[in-house]
């Protein structure tokens, strides 16, 4: 087999032919790099961190198991103990962490590679991948486009044909978002089913890692490979983890919720056109709509801003140049360390957000904003399980727009903001949600729905994507064996 | 964003409490996993001054010299 061939192969095809001897590990491991990257990398810059010599040396001890030379990307906020670990920020230049992240320790011992470390927003801070120090990371389905974010890298990077797997985190959206811009499947598990040990925290009570793939079954094994409990992480659910295992057993009697007084305003016709195609295909295969209304996302945005704000400028206190990160140098005294410092290692995003998360954290305000949309938070977690007992899960918009341009967004904050409308509900909630591309807008861009379970849902999300996969390939072959991706076109 | 969150007031938060992120049984004191520390040598490889074994650090107490 070719390596041309090999990194078009699903990660579970991929792993058959390394353990079946058909390949190499290595040979795995470098097709992506050899074949795709070669000619998407220079324009798209998905990688924030190759070192060809850890790849190597990842290849060489991965022969065996489930994802036996599997290559993965990984986002840049986790850590490994053979890459840098740096946010894609100057605070972190240079950090080579001693210690695995959890989920990366238990990819290495599935005989999953790291196949290089995704660009991604500074710190998980963003929505287009523009705010990374390295540059922007570009949609390989329109160069003029964003990615979406954070994990506009490892989203890219996947789609692209660099790897077929690839882990994210998602705090507001920051897998789901990016998957649906570049047309590959993201999934956002229940809070605490994936272990944060080893995740930058970004706002802790949020943030979840997350899985890329271009089909529904390769997520499914990754997710079995990665979820269960973890000692080192407090927060880390007890008990089994869901079995995903009936990722393809269909979706007959499934009712799946239909909030219309969602996407009334504001969104674009071709991410509705996009919804109702996903209905339809979902009741082809043998679900029922129930409609409803819901909650507007605007609430949601303003509980999660100030959530989310508050706890990263707790989190990031950390890096203040004596304990972690950019020292400045030269500094007259502690005042003007800490200022210089923190000043020359967050860009202007972080520093945004740490500023109003800090203020909304301040005495005389913690009562009017914080703990308002610590409660707010609480009434949207309740709409959320009403919703539930009615269907089993809910369909809505991945995101209200199609990929913008690079720049689009990039100086009015509120704007880019309110591209996680629909996904940051999941995150305020705790419960799963999962992006799948369906067919792609007229002017051939990456089109998704998203889909969100109650807590452990992840199955449910599983076979519901595998469904959309099947109908997809049928509206278009009239076939339902494994799935052709879409790739994109150079233009 | 200030002028955005205004929105919440408009809420009916009535019986909605702060929620608590403890998973459901979490024990309240977990034991420190064995066999996981870093030796000296880790610990210290990416300081950026390092004397006698001990990490280095610019004057944190007011009055002292920098």
């Amino acid at each position: 087999m070719t390596g041309r061939e090999l990194w078009r192969l699903p990660a579970r095809g991929l792993a058959t032919a390394v353990r079946t001897g058909e390949c190499t590990a290595l040979e795995a491991v470098s097709a992506g790099w050899k074949g795709p990257a070669a000619l998407w990398e220079g324009d798209v810059r998905a990688i924030a961190h190759s070192e060809p010599e850890a790849r190597a040396a990842g290849a060489g001890a991965a022969p065996h198991g489930p994802l036996a030379g599997v290559p993965v990307v990984v986002k840049d906020n986790l850590c490994t103990r053979d890459y840098p670990t740096t946010c894609c920020s100057r605070m972190l230049a240079g950090y080579q962490p001693p210690y695995d992240a959890t989920v990366v320790r238990r990819l290495r011992e599935a005989g999953g590679v790291i196949s290089g470390k995704g660009n991604m927003d500074e710190f998980a801070m963003g929505s287009s991948t523009e705010f990374s120090c390295y540059g922007p990371t570009r949609n390989p389905y329109d160069l003029a486009r964003v990615p979406g974010g954070s994990s506009g890298g490892p989203a890219a990077a996947v789609a692209y044909g660099l790897a077929p797997l690839a882990l994210g985190s998602d705090t507001g959206g920051s897998v789901r978002q990016p998957a649906a811009f570049c047309g590959v499947i993201g999934l956002k598990p229940t809070y605490g089913r994936l272990s944060r040990y080893g995740l930058v925290a970004f706002a802790s009570s949020l943030d979840q890692v997350g899985i890329f793939g271009r089909h529904a079954g390769d997520v499914a094994l990754l997710y079995a490979l990665l979820a269960g409990p973890d000692p080192l992480d407090a927060t880390s659910r007890p008990g089994p983890p869901p079995d995903v295992s009936g990722w393809d057993g269909g979706v007959e009697g499934l009712r799946f919720g239909w909030p219309a007084n969602l996407w009334r305003e504001g969104v674009d016709a071709e991410v509705v056109a996009g919804l109702d195609e996903a209905a339809t295909w979902l009741e082809r295969a043998g679900a029922r709509r129930v409609p409803f209304d819901f909650l507007p996302g605007e609430y949601a945005v303003a509980a999660y801003y100030l959530v989310a704000t508050a706890e990263a400028s707790s989190n990031l206190a950390r890096f203040d140049g004596v304990r972690y990160g950019h020292r400045a140098p030269e500094s007259p005294d502690l005042h003007a360390l800490y200022t210089r410092s923190r000043s020359a290692g967050f860009g202007a995003e972080v520093q945004r957000r740490i500023l109003l998360g800090t203020y909304v954290l301040s005495a005389g305000y913690y009562d009017e904003y914080y703990i308002t949309a610590q409660r707010a938070r609480a009434r949207i977690r309740r709409e959320h399980e009403a919703a539930f007992s009615r269907c089993d899960l809910l369909l809505m918009p991945a995101a209200p727009t199609l990929p913008f341009r690079l720049g689009e967004k990039l100086d009015d904050p509120l704007a880019m903001y309110l591209s996680d409308i629909f996904t940051l509900g999941a995150n305020l909630a705790g419960i799963p949600a999962l992006s799948a591309p369906v067919t792609p807008a007229a002017g051939g861009l990456p089109r998704a729905v998203q889909m969100l379970g109650p807590d452990d849902g992840e199955g449910l999300l599983l076979r519901a994507a595998r469904a959309l996969e099947v109908q997809g390939e049928r509206a278009r072959l009239e076939r339902s064996h494994e799935v052709e991706f879409t790739w994109p076109t150079k233009r | 964003m200030l002028d955005y969150a205004e929105a919440l007031k408009r809420l009916d938060l009535a019986g909605c409490d702060p929620p608590s992120f403890a998973p459901p049984g979490a024990p309240l004191r977990a034991d420190e996993p064995d066999g996981r520390s870093l030796t000296v040598q880790q610990a210290l490889a990416m300081a950026p001054e390092v004397e006698g074994g001990y990490f280095m650090v610019p004057p944190v107490m007011e009055g002292q010299d920098p």
